[in-house]
């Protein structure tokens, strides 16, 4: 009998497998004995046998994109997809610098003066460069050269220069890792000796390029190193034997160096007189501490990206086309979503928003949505305008009212709560929370939470959703937040005649504690009169003093909550100051107490399914409290009237953090079948 | 399942051990590889498992005795009880076919050799058998 199953791909079974058919044969018996040299013999060949078996498996799984796993063989399939893995990013800072010059021999101070290139800052162990000099002009008054916002980027500037020769199959392969590929310069000298040099830009399509274009095109290669490859007299200009390729860039240690506080300045400037200035005639102040260094782009994000970005065709077309070039254009993206201004209420039409959530968690800068939406206009359709806008948050508040049966098992109600949380956290990490166009489903959380332990028996749960109004400090304006959803209304078919027997309902919105530029000495909150309007008032013992019955309005059917006009000068433990009743407007003031955010609760009308108000907003789920009760027990009502807590956010709450799916791509310890 | 379904009447039996010779000699009458048969077969098997090394055999690292490398301390009475217990305890996790019934390791100092006598009854037949080899360092 032969053997018929030729799929084992472990060694112990394709031996049991020589063994099975020795069995059948009558020649040799001592197969079974370790110790025989048929043993022997039978390992050599249930070992070449694996081996073969092996080797055809990783040779087919690192053929295809969706398996390969080594990342050589990964880059190599996405370069047929014109695709380049992103390199280490390294992290930068910015530094203001204020240098005293020297007078001349003519008796005034320099015109100009320079910051030279090369390492300006040390810091946290790390070394900062300045890549390009930077010029700026001499108060003739005072001798100051002022440089604001330096960038400085950490890492080593490393130069190496190859020389041309067509005779052999050269390959410009930058010889170190780590390499912040972003910072490359290309330069092409005629010959050694020569000092003039024709810089040489970064290609990534041959759209365009001319056959005397200098352009340089790069790939990832081997051990993550990256080539650059030169046009061929077609597509850009042909190198000639004997010119000399020069490369400076930067060797970087990435996202290690981000969080970098404190620096010390390093630098040197020349003066247009000639003169040269260091630290002692320097003054400096940290503008930005050190971010955005980020490692390269790992073999699971790649695999991700590049088939996205080669269907994207170089062209933002789609709304999803535009997500991708995003993602390549600006790597501190986490998740990106766009959408259409027709989509909007009302309808703007010629737009295409883009709202980032960044890796960092900070908000874009107006620079910085200058920048993106400026690197997105060559993909762009020609009449569309790209317009980047910040990620918005909804935050759900869930208590969770747990019964369990004592019963069950001699677990601790901790462990059961234990339970419960993770449950929660993977649920989360599940569905469509902490990103754009997701949607809260109270039906899925209760099964998730259901099923985390067996002794739970019932759930009850107490959803309420909190937005934040973020007003300018001492400026009067009218702040409108939205649900996206209809609001709950605590006694329908109540009507406000406006005498003393008309129905009163229950809030339903209530805010956290905020100040008025009128009465800058009190807190004062708003909550809704159930008919539309917010009121405006401040406790005084047990009572209520409303200080304006109009507040604001309320829309309870489409979640529009407009809160003003008013003057607000703080909220929370965030006010600006007041001396003898008077506040402090001034700039200094209000930058000093920085975004001013008032907490506002909201109970929606239908807590089962819950929606974005808009495409660009994300889920936020506050990490919930879980209340863990003996079956029996009496569970609080589903609708948290007269339990709102808004007071609870004026800061932020933690939510609940999902990890992120990428994975490193190391092999190693990863079954490879 | 990777193995092939087996039914009894698959089954070769026999009360017989035979393994290819180590040597892979060319029998003249079959013009085939030769084999060994019975005690010579255990015999064969014995001197395998004394003289492979662990690590040796393929995803057995545990398999063998390390006399090869007890060879390597100095010569003397110590020495030989450990190479004995080494080749006893070996004997006995691995070859299953026979009883140890006698070891004697002898040092040679004139040539920094081991001879080892080994005497064994295969479990089932009545008969000593005894093995002879020397250890020495390669």
């Amino acid at each position: 009998m032969l053997p018929t199953n030729l799929t084992a791909l472990d060694f112990e079974d394709i031996k049991s497998s020589i063994k099975s058919y020795l069995r059948t044969r009558s020649e040799f018996s001592d197969y079974e004995f370790e110790g025989s040299a048929l043993s022997y013999m039978i390992d050599i060949l249930a070992y070449n046998t694996y081996y073969v078996a092996f080797n055809a498996n990783m040779s087919m799984n690192e053929a295809f994109l969706a398996s390969a796993t080594v990342r050589d063989n990964v880059v190599n399939i996405v370069k047929a997809l014109n695709y380049t893995p992103k390199s280490v990013t390294a992290a930068y800072c910015y530094l203001h610098l204020q240098v005293q010059t020297q007078v001349g021999e003519d008796g005034t101070y320099p015109n100009n003066i320079t910051l030279i290139t090369g390492p300006t800052a040390q810091g946290g162990n790390f070394i900062w460069n300045r890549l390009d000099p930077m010029t700026t002009e001499v108060n003739q008054t005072t001798g100051i050269g002022e440089f604001r916002c330096v960038k400085l980027m950490e890492g080593s500037i490393v130069n190496f220069s190859y020389s041309v020769n067509t005779f052999a199959r050269q390959r410009y392969v930058i010889p170190n890792d780590s390499v912040d590929t972003s910072t490359l310069k290309v330069s092409v000298r005629d010959n050694k000796t020569s000092t003039i040099s024709n810089v040489f830009n970064k290609v990534e399509n041959v759209t365009g390029v001319q056959s005397i274009d200098r352009i340089y095109f790069l790939s990832e290669t081997e051990d993550m190193r990256y080539e650059i490859f030169f046009g061929d007299g077609v597509i850009g200009s042909k190198l000639g034997d004997g010119q000399v390729i020069d490369l400076e860039y930067l060797v970087t240690s990435g996202e290690k160096a981000n969080g970098v506080k404190s620096f010390s300045f390093i630098g040197n400037f020349i003066d247009s007189n000639g003169n040269e200035y260091d630290v002692n005639e320097t003054d400096y102040q940290i503008a930005e501490y050190a971010r955005f260094g980020d490692k390269e782009e790992t073999i699971e994000e790649i695999k991700y990206s590049a088939p996205r970005w080669y269907s994207a065709q170089y062209r933002a077309v789609t709304t999803q086309d535009y997500e991708t070039i995003v993602k390549k254009i600006y790597p501190n993206t986490k998740t990106v979503v766009a959408f259409g201004g027709d989509s909007l209420y009302p309808a703007i039409y010629g737009k295409v928003f883009i709202a980032i959530k960044t890796k960092t968690g900070s908000k874009l800068n107006s620079a910085t949505k200058l920048q993106i939406a400026n690197d997105l206009k060559p993909y762009a359709i020609a009449s569309i305008q790209p317009v980047v806008v910040d990620a918005d948050s909804i935050f759900i508040n869930s208590k969770i009212f747990i019964t369990y049966d004592p019963a069950c098992s001699s677990r601790s109600v901790s462990a059961i709560g234990a339970n419960a949380q993770n449950a929660i956290t993977q649920w989360a990490s599940q569905t469509g929370i902490n990103n754009f166009n997701g949607q809260f489903s109270l039906a899925k959380l209760q099964k998730a939470v259901s099923n985390s332990d067996r002794c739970i028996a019932d759930i009850s749960t107490q959803i309420s959703l909190v937005k934040y109004v973020k007003p300018d400090p001492a400026q009067t304006n009218t702040y409108c937040v939205s649900t996206g959803s209809p609001i709950y209304d605590s006694a329908p078919g109540g009507s406000n005649t406006g005498d003393a027997a008309a129905c009163k309902k229950e809030p339903v919105i209530r805010s956290s504690r905020f100040r008025t530029l009128d009465r800058p000495d009190t807190d004062q909150y708003f909550e809704d009169d159930g008919y539309g309007n917010l009121i405006v008032y401040y406790s005084s013992g047990n009572r209520k003093i409303v200080t304006n019955d109009k507040g604001g309005t309320v829309d309870y059917k489409t979640g529009q909550i407009c809160f003003g006009p008013v003057s607000i000068i703080g909220a929370g433990n965030n006010i600006l100051p007041v001396n003898d009743g008077v506040v402090d407007t001034s700039v200094t003031a209000t930058s000093s107490i920085g975004q001013i955010q008032i907490a506002v609760q909201i109970i929606p009308s239908n807590n089962s399914v819950i929606i974005t108000p808009t495409p660009s907003t994300v889920f936020d789920m506050i990490v919930p409290v879980i209340s863990i009760n003996p079956i029996g027990t009496t569970l609080p009502s589903s609708i948290p009237l007269n339990s709102l807590t808004p007071s609870d956010f004026e800061i932020t709450p933690p939510t609940i953090v999902i990890p992120d799916i990428a994975n490193n791509g190391d092999i190693a310890g990863i079954s490879c079948f | 399942m990777p193995y092939i379904p087996l039914k009894g009447s698959d089954f070769i039996k026999s009360r017989s051990f035979k393994d290819i010779s180590v040597g892979l000699f060319r029998n003249y009458f079959t013009a085939d590889v030769s084999e060994v048969k019975d005690a010579e077969a255990i015999k064969q098997s014995i001197k395998n498992i004394v003289l492979t090394n662990p690590s040796e055999k393929l995803f057995n690292p545990n398999f063998g005795s390390s006399v090869g490398q007890l060879l390597f301390e100095q010569l003397d009475p110590f020495l030989m009880d450990s190479i004995q217990s080494e080749i006893l305890n070996t004997i006995r996790n691995y070859e299953k076919r026979v009883i140890v019934t006698n070891i004697l390791c002898i040092p040679d100092y004139d040539t920094n050799s081991i001879s080892v006598d080994l005497e064994y009854q295969i479990v089932g037949l009545p008969t000593i058998e005894s093995i002879q080899f020397v250890l020495q360092r390669p």
